[in-house]
């Protein structure tokens, strides 16, 4: 689906969506077609519902989002990431 | 502040200020390396700092995948004595597998004027600081 349908069809609602396709112009993140994985009552559980799916499947592109945004408006920052050290590492 | 050192790390503690409600947050990394600053939504959930229908949406790029995190203007953010009133902060769900509840970034540490002492693992900020928070 794309973001208009999504809209159309749950109204007013918190949704976990997945990127299905999806490409990056200058810092905005443009979400080509999407899927609704899960409906959430508030924004709260969304981001309860976020951090399930992306603890589970990190290399997946999940939102939490609510419905009565017009435009998905997602800008992209790049991160090269904690560098952890090996005892880190060995200890777990 | 006292810098606690985890696995060659440098964590500090925050305070956050939010719509007359405040909360001590441990465990923050203190990083020169980020350019901005990111706090862990378990945390910050208690003082009533969670998604809202509006939120500019942030996707996190980087080694590993992506993170969808949101942003919200904090009344002040706070190390110790030194804070920074109307900031905004990244707010994201940091499961990296270790115990980090954010991350202080360079937006924080260049307006406090941040002095970070390595030898003494203190985290102290210039004076005075009426000049430095902008």
């Amino acid at each position: 689906m794309v973001w208009t349908e999504v809209r159309k069809a749950y109204p007013d609602q918190w949704l976990i969506i997945e990127a299905i396709e999806a490409h990056t112009e200058d810092d905005r993140r443009l979400l080509d077609r999407v899927a609704v994985v899960e409906t959430c009552p508030d924004g709260t559980a969304a981001m309860h519902a976020y951090e399930r799916l992306h603890h589970e499947y990190p290399a997946r592109e999940f939102y939490f989002v609510h419905t009565g945004r017009k435009d998905l408006d997602i800008r992209e920052r790049r991160w090269i990431g904690i560098r952890r050290n090996d005892a880190a590492y060995s200890q777990r | 502040m006292q810098l606690t050192l985890k696995d060659e790390l440098a964590f500090a503690r925050v305070t956050v200020s939010y719509r007359g409600a405040r909360v001590d947050i441990d465990d923050v990394l203190v990083d020169t390396g980020s350019a901005t600053t990111i706090l862990a939504a378990r945390a910050v959930a208690p003082i009533g700092i969670v998604p809202e229908l509006d939120d500019t949406l942030y996707t996190i790029r980087g080694v590993g995948g992506t993170e969808a995190v949101f942003t919200r203007r904090v009344d002040r953010l706070q190390v110790e004595q030194r804070a920074i009133p109307d900031f905004e902060i990244e707010v994201g769900a940091m499961n990296y597998g270790f115990d980090i509840n954010g991350i202080l970034g360079m937006d924080f540490l260049t307006r406090a004027g941040a002095i970070i002492n390595l030898r003494d693992l203190d985290l102290g900020f210039a004076q005075p600081p009426d000049q430095l928070t902008t």
